[in-house]
């Protein structure tokens, strides 16, 4: 009895004596920073193929009790950013976030994540590509949080493989499709989810038995959201008003792109859509 | 006592100005008689309204009133040296960079480090806060809201946290202090600060008004409510007739 309890002992003492892996570039090498939080860099193929789009998976886990933010912190904090270095010839698009969480604070609400965080970066390779492999470089850089902040950042890459001919299969395990599960849907998926901007209000339309129904915008130059108000109809209709200031002249264009979540429910898992309208600026 | 009082600040700066090392700090300031000088409205000031005033002691014991400010454009950065945002831009030299920019574009500028930090006893606040500045050999005042008054009434929300005053006194922006949250872009990055103090220069209008602030949550004090996730409700057990 004694003699496995100090096995025991000795192998906690060697476990917690190893230092944490580094990762650069290998599929699923886990990386503990000084930044509470850890970064886990993927995709979500098996190889690329010619005009493929696909995804490149940053999961960001914050340390027990603290918490990253989402693209829009809220009152205070600040948003988890990328950067990505990509081959010659690749389109990178905007990240795409899961559904935050809620954290309510004595000045007002932020929005983030308190556990694992997939966030999923849009990649579409070029029409001609040859049989090689191509390294993606991830720069994921936030602020996270628990009574006090710690600013985190991490160089990751990612080596995938390239086929001139065959477009690369779609990973299918659960890990990956829990994360895509966890991403706001369009809001035309709703059942007569739309969006408009009417005078200087964003109106948001849809029928979902899901409750509350709530709205997080993302604030960007010339946007400011204020608190939104609920309205709910027969049958789940909902109709979410939220008064906007808009100032064109705070941004050099005709446009303002006006854009948040909807959140149905309460839970991190319960659904969310996308919201997107663009302003116009008045004649 | 007041005679003892005023001859802290004077003796801080002359140990300040003479480059010695570990000066003796003053004592905790108090809000001078005791009661806030703020506006009567407790909404939280707004762009284009007469910014709410306040009189608060600096890290020697000196006291700033905004009304001394009139004629003068007032920069007030929300500021905790704990928070590695605030660490991150006055470290660069970017804060030291900002008031050699300000200074050229315009010379009636006056540049204060707004502190309502409250997660510490107020002594280790002031301390930490004023050995921070002097260690980077700046002479910014650091303004003392304990209890968060001031910051309250401005809806200081962030470090950094910056508003800006105009000459005639009224909030003219808030927001960022840049669009650099690394501080890696040099020159390239948007610098509000130096933006709004341009364009009110130049007599311009402020254009952006407001760009949303990052960084740290001010710390302040408050009774138990703590940053918390929105859990899902838990259904309630039913009642027994």
């Amino acid at each position: 009895m004694h003699k496995s309890l100090n096995t025991l002992i000795l192998a906690l003492v060697f476990t917690a004596a190893i230092p944490p892996v580094s990762a650069n570039g290998n599929r699923g090498d886990a990386y503990v920073s000084e930044g509470r939080a850890s970064v886990e860099v993927r995709s979500d193929v098996g190889w690329i193929g010619p005009g493929q789009t696909f995804n490149l998976i940053v999961a960001i886990s914050p340390d027990p009790e603290w918490h990253v933010y989402w693209k829009n912190p809220g009152v205070s904090g600040a948003p988890t950013e990328f950067e990505v270095s990509a081959p010659v010839g690749y389109k990178v698009g905007e990240p795409v976030f899961p559904r935050p969480s809620i954290f309510h604070t004595s000045d007002g609400p932020t929005y983030g994540y308190s556990e694992l965080a997939a966030v999923f970066i849009p990649v579409t390779a070029p029409q001609v590509i040859e049989d090689e492999t191509v390294t993606f470089e991830i720069i994921t850089m936030w602020l996270a949080c628990k009574k006090v902040c710690v600013l985190g950042e991490q160089e990751s890459k990612l080596t995938l493989s390239t086929n001139s001919q065959l477009e690369g299969p779609q990973h299918k395990d659960m890990r990956l499709s829990r994360w895509k599960n966890s991403l706001p849907a369009r809001l035309d998926t709703l059942k007569e989810g739309k969006c408009r901007i009417e005078g200087s209000s964003l109106i948001i339309s849809g029928i979902s038995g899901d409750r509350p129904v709530s709205f997080i915008g993302v604030e960007r130059l010339g946007v400011r959201f204020k608190n939104h108000s609920t309205s709910v109809g027969d049958e789940g209709k909902f109709n979410l008003t939220i008064p906007l200031t808009l100032d064109f002249s705070a941004t050099d264009t005709d446009t303002i792109v006006v854009d948040g979540l909807v959140l149905l429910g309460r839970n991190p898992n319960d659904p969310s859509y996308v919201v997107r309208v663009i302003a116009n600026a008045p004649n | 006592m007041r005679t003892h009082l005023l001859s802290i600040p004077l003796a801080a700066t002359i140990l300040v100005l003479s480059g010695a090392t570990s000066p003796k700090l003053p004592p905790a300031p108090q809000r001078p008689g005791g009661t806030p000088n703020l506006s009567e409205k407790k909404t939280v000031a707004e762009i284009g309204e007469e910014a709410p005033a306040f009189e608060l002691r600096d890290q020697h014991g000196k006291i700033h009133k905004l009304t001394d400010f009139k004629g003068k454009i007032v920069v007030l950065e929300w500021f905790n040296e704990a928070c590695p945002f605030c660490k991150q831009v006055w470290d660069s030299g970017l804060i030291g960079q900002i008031n050699t920019d300000l200074r050229e574009i315009e010379t009636e500028v006056v540049y204060l480090a707004m502190n309502s930090t409250a997660n510490r006893p107020e002594e280790k606040v002031l301390e930490s806060g004023a050995e921070y500045i002097k260690d980077l050999e700046l002479e910014i005042p650091m303004l003392m809201d304990y209890d968060g008054e001031v910051g309250h009434a401005y809806g200081a929300k962030t470090t950094p946290h910056i508003f800006i005053i105009d000459t005639e006194g009224i909030l003219v922006y808030q927001g960022a202090i840049c669009d650099d949250k690394r501080v890696r872009k040099g020159s390239e990055a948007d610098n509000h600060i130096v933006r709004v103090v341009t364009q009110l220069s130049a007599g311009e209008d402020v254009s952006p008004d407001y760009v949303q602030p990052w960084g740290c949550s001010v710390k302040y004090a408050r009774g138990g409510k703590k940053d918390r996730p929105d859990r899902p409700r838990r259904p309630r057990p039913p009642v027994r007739p």
